[in-house]
């Protein structure tokens, strides 16, 4: 959708592009499209100039906006995703590169399929096959065990992902996107897999492969480097610690969004 | 406004962003809206995208983009599992912390000091 930025807007998000060095991309991105989202929705297309400037002033400064984003980046309470996030964001960086028209296939609710959804060619965002993330991705998925019978390792990786430079497409900002992401990529392709396999096995009352599918996960957890994945983290205590009592509703619920980070569309 | 007003809106504008999201999803002007009719708990409009980012990486909640024919793109937030345990033991401390400090503060209140 093509929309014209009102002048105060486009004023305002100058002013915070001013101030906003600080924030890292792809975050500073996203907060500002939040922004011009929020601007133009409230002042709408027929306010007249005071009645924007009103609407602007209760908004508050970009100076204190900055500041609180960079008030709670510094003083980060139990970020349970975090490691992973950082390539989740830019993942999420990605999609939106690729225009916000392409967003409702990825982020629809959706009814789990009843087979593998992970596959050389999956349903999701373009994907590919050079680049630093592309290696990153290729190394990490001979670290992780194997898919679920039926599922394949997606050929390459959503684009976008590559640690350095990058040009927003949607608002021709420059930003910089940090390494990992490839490997990000591969660790949620796992999980969408592994996830979307258990919940099937549950649902068929196929037990075999509902026992085998959450050792799988039991195993990652187990294997985790980070606080966040591990036993004690969470994403265990949350999704999948509730499969032991036949609660799957959490994970049913995740296995959208660890797809979703994985530039996957599930149906 | 005061530090101890500013520390106490701290203190409490995360859980109420998590109960508003408990009872729906919803994208960042509205949750705008509803703060500022219950009382004008954000120092500033624009400080909610921050709030909610640091909801979102605590696994608190969660975004999605919903786009339509008739309307802008607009983020929907949505409160995860988590969130809502979260938002049940801040509702447990709340009612333990602000039961203690209303009986702490009833003399002087009954005294008409404030």
């Amino acid at each position: 959708m093509t929309t014209t930025v009102r002048a105060e807007v486009a004023e305002y998000l100058r002013r915070f592009d001013a101030v906003s060095a600080a924030i890292p991309e792809p975050r500073r991105s996203e907060l500002r499209a939040e922004i011009q989202e929020h601007l133009t929705d409230s002042i709408g297309d027929s306010a007249g100039t005071e009645e924007a400037s009103l609407v602007i002033l209760e908004f508050g400064s970009p100076d204190e906006i900055v500041e609180t984003e960079l008030d709670g980046a510094s003083t980060k309470r139990g970020t349970p995703r975090w490691v992973l996030r950082a390539g989740a964001i830019a993942i999420v960086a990605a999609l939106v590169i690729f225009g916000i028209t392409q967003l409702p296939r990825l982020f629809e609710s959706a009814a789990l399929a009843g087979g593998a959804v992970v596959t050389a060619h999956p349903v999701g965002v373009e994907r590919v096959t050079t680049g630093r993330a592309y290696a990153e991705y290729q190394q990490e998925i001979t670290k992780l065990s194997a898919l679920p019978e039926g599922s394949a390792w997606p050929e390459g990786v959503p684009a976008g992902l590559d640690a350095g430079a990058t040009v927003d497409s949607t608002t021709g900002e420059v930003g910089v996107l940090e390494a990992g992401a490839g490997q990000v990529a591969a660790r949620f392709t796992w999980l969408c897999a592994w996830e979307n396999e258990a919940v099937i096995a549950h649902d068929h009352s196929a037990d075999d492969r509902l026992v085998a599918a959450i050792a799988e996960l039991k195993a990652f957890v187990a294997a985790a480097t980070t606080e966040s994945w591990g036993p004690g983290g969470s994403w265990t205590s949350a999704v999948l610690t509730p499969t032991d009592y036949d609660n799957f509703g959490p994970i049913r619920s995740d296995v959208a969004e660890s797809c979703m980070q994985a530039g996957i569309t599930i149906h | 406004m005061d530090s101890t007003t500013t520390q106490l809106r701290r203190g409490v504008i995360g859980p109420c962003i998590l109960a508003l999201l408990a009872e729906s999803p919803r994208y960042g002007l509205e949750i705008v809206k509803e703060l500022d009719a219950a009382g004008q708990l954000l120092s500033s409009q624009g400080t909610v995208y921050p709030l909610l980012n640091r909801l979102y990486e605590a696994g608190w909640v969660s975004s999605r983009w919903q786009v339509s024919d008739t309307e802008r793109p607009r983020r929907y937030y949505e409160i995860t599992t988590q969130g809502r345990a979260e938002l049940a033991a801040f509702c447990d401390d709340w009612s333990r912390f602000s039961e203690a400090v209303n009986e702490l503060i009833a003399p002087t209140r009954r005294r008409g000091a404030v």
